[in-house]
């Protein structure tokens, strides 16, 4: 009782308030993000291949389903200026209407993942033990099968469609999440500033998503932006095996296996989607690392 | 003496790590880092506690604190069992019972401003809130020798000593009655060192705190402690009153950790006692007393029997030469 009333005396005794002009969590936030080149092109790029895909209707100089036999494979020219595919379809628009596809199937089956293996990696990686037995335990069977099978498992018990191929996906590519998360948790929890906040009284849930999750971030964000390449390449996967995205829905990775039998008389049918999925990559990975950086106060 | 004075009781606590290994596994041995340590602390006095490195002190302190779990013992503070305390009951116990740590670059979150650091355990206690916790933070900044405008920066834009004062800070925002000092000197320059220990004096006045002060030599506890611990592998061999200790150690190894403190006068007559070997293993200690292989004074008894931990006038100690 003593001490209380000594601090307070302390307090009086001290009494004035120090005003500092600052300005709020958000502003400094986005004043750092505007100071990331790498994270404001990465933001760049993924507006415009937003834009694509929402305007997609408007920008497309063709149909995309749309066949023209006669001028099938021809290469880019005028008139069409990324060539046409096998069908005589135009692949700038089938691009365009493709990025409505594929950027959804893309940050949808890696937030999903992220979700569950953020979660069930933490578990494992703080508890320890049995927990840790049984998470990883399972994580290794599902890493233990090749993924598009394990895909494919999944998609026969939800049925087809794209909603399904994403699902199917984004559960398949949890173990990668949950392991990467694990190791970082098991070597973070050993700080002594997580000791520290337990000290002062900080229950579990709080110990692991304020104290120890921030300091995971880094090899998260690095890794979640590999998984969008890989969860839109695996769609494309699920549909040449006739689930998940099918023709002629335009969509990049249909598109690269569909021209992959006349990749030596006609390139460009190909290139154009690769390139597709390695821009918005790209952007991802640009995006991330920014943010990486600018959520990183010690880079301050 | 009444059991009222005792803030903290600490009776023949344990603790042994199990070392697993072999083809499944199971346990071949066990680390007896805190092997039967006992000692009291009344309210706003200190106990030092010193050994060397892997005596088993900072492992103590943690299990004061019930940040390990206790193997076998007893901890009493204010005469409840933090051995037996549920959640609710744990909680309530942080808030009386802090620590500062060793490493000031290992203990402070670098995702967290240090106004968030020092404002987080009075949002755990219900300890103020809004424009006061606010202000809270800036009046602990400035008792601790910091300015309010530090309470925005990070934990990376401060120096060793600086870090420990946030550090601080932090386990003064619940104003608890024991605080736990874990070496909080021993990872900073020696010009910082005694700023700190006259900042943990000042406070220790002002805030009736009690200190369980840590460290590896005599030379940073002397000055503070009321009373003095000194641990020798995971067993204490000499408790007393600190000055009485200095002046007339009984333990050969108190001994030699006094013959250890520099001397101010460069003419004194140096009479150093340096021990031979190292430390033996915890996880495989000597028979008999434990400090046998090393001590300068030992006689035939000391290798098979082991000395009790007795009271001698106002003096524990643990050594069969002291009658």
């Amino acid at each position: 009782m003593e001490a209380n009333i000594e601090v307070k005396k302390q307090i009086k005794a001290n009494g004035h308030v120090h005003v500092d002009k600052v300005k709020g969590p958000f502003a400094e936030f986005v004043e750092r993000f505007m100071k990331s080149r790498s994270a404001v092109i990465g933001l760049g790029i993924l507006i415009v291949l937003i834009c694509c895909a929402v305007f997609a209707p408007i920008l497309a100089p063709y149909n995309p389903y749309e066949s023209n036999l006669p001028i099938a494979l021809q290469a880019p020219s005028a008139e069409h200026i990324l060539g046409v595919d096998e069908l005589g379809r135009d692949i700038f628009s089938r691009i365009l209407y493709g990025a409505q596809v594929s950027l959804v199937v893309g940050v949808e089956a890696v937030t999903l993942a992220l979700f569950f293996g953020i979660l069930l990696g933490a578990l494992a990686g703080f508890y320890g033990g049995k927990v840790d037995t049984a998470i990883m335990g399972v994580m290794d069977v599902m890493l233990s099968f090749p993924s598009i099978l394990l895909a494919l498992a999944f998609m026969t018990v939800l049925g087809r469609g794209i909603d399904k191929a994403v699902i199917a996906i984004g559960i398949v590519s949890i173990p990668q999440y949950a392991r990467i998360v694990r190791g970082s948790v098991l070597s973070v929890k050993e700080n002594v500033y997580v000791t520290a906040a337990r000290a002062i009284g900080n229950n579990d849930r709080r110990l692991i998503f304020v104290h120890i999750l921030p300091n995971v971030l880094a090899p998260i964000i690095v890794r979640s932006t590999i998984g969008i390449s890989e969860a839109i390449l695996e769609a494309a996967a699920l549909g040449f095996l006739g689930l998940g995205v099918m023709p002629p829905t335009a969509e990049w990775g249909t598109m690269l296996g569909a021209g992959r039998q006349t990749i030596f008389n006609a390139p460009h049918i190909v290139t154009f989607p690769g390139l597709a999925i390695t821009l918005t990559v790209m952007a991802f990975n640009l995006l991330g690392d920014g943010l990486r950086d600018v959520l990183d106060p010690r880079l301050k | 003496m009444s059991k009222e004075e005792h803030l903290l009781t600490v009776r023949n606590l344990k603790k042994h790590f199990p070392i697993r290994g072999g083809l499944f596994g199971g346990q071949i041995g066990t680390v007896q880092a805190v092997d039967g340590v006992s000692f009291t602390i009344k309210h706003g006095q200190t106990l030092g506690l010193v050994g060397e490195s892997g005596c088993g002190k900072s492992t103590t302190g943690m299990l004061v604190l019930r940040l390990l779990e206790m193997t076998a013992g007893q901890v009493l503070f204010q005469g409840q069992d933090v051995g037996q305390m549920k959640k609710q009951e744990l909680r309530d116990f942080r808030r009386h019972a802090q620590i500062i740590f060793q490493d000031p670059y290992a203990s402070l979150n670098p995702r967290m401003s240090v106004g968030d650091i020092i404002a987080e355990p009075m949002m755990l206690h219900d300890i103020a809130s809004g424009i006061e916790r606010t202000k809270k933070v800036e009046d602990l900044l400035k008792v601790v020798g910091l300015g309010p405008h530090h309470a925005r920066r990070y934990p990376h834009e401060f120096s060793g000593g600086q870090r420990q004062r946030i550090g601080i800070a932090r386990a003064l925002a619940v104003q608890p009655k024991l605080i736990v000092c874990d070496e909080p000197v021993s990872a900073l320059d020696v010009s910082i060192q005694s700023q700190i220990l006259n900042l943990l004096v000042d406070l220790q006045q002002e805030l009736g705190l009690a200190y369980l002060f840590i460290a590896h030599g005599l030379n940073a506890v002397k000055h503070i402690s009321d009373e003095i611990g000194v641990m020798y592998l995971g067993k204490m061999v000499e408790l007393g009153e600190g000055d009485e200790l200095i002046l007339n150690p009984l333990h050969p190894y108190t001994k030699t950790l006094i013959s250890a403190i520099p001397q101010p006068h460069p003419g004194a007559k140096k009479n150093r006692i340096i021990l031979q070997g190292d430390v033996p293993s915890p996880a495989n200690p000597p028979s008999g007393c434990r400090f046998h292989t090393r001590c300068p004074e030992q006689i035939a008894i000391c290798s098979q029997e082991e000395p009790e931990f007795r009271q001698v006038q106002s003096r524990f100690v643990a050594c069969h030469l002291v009658k």
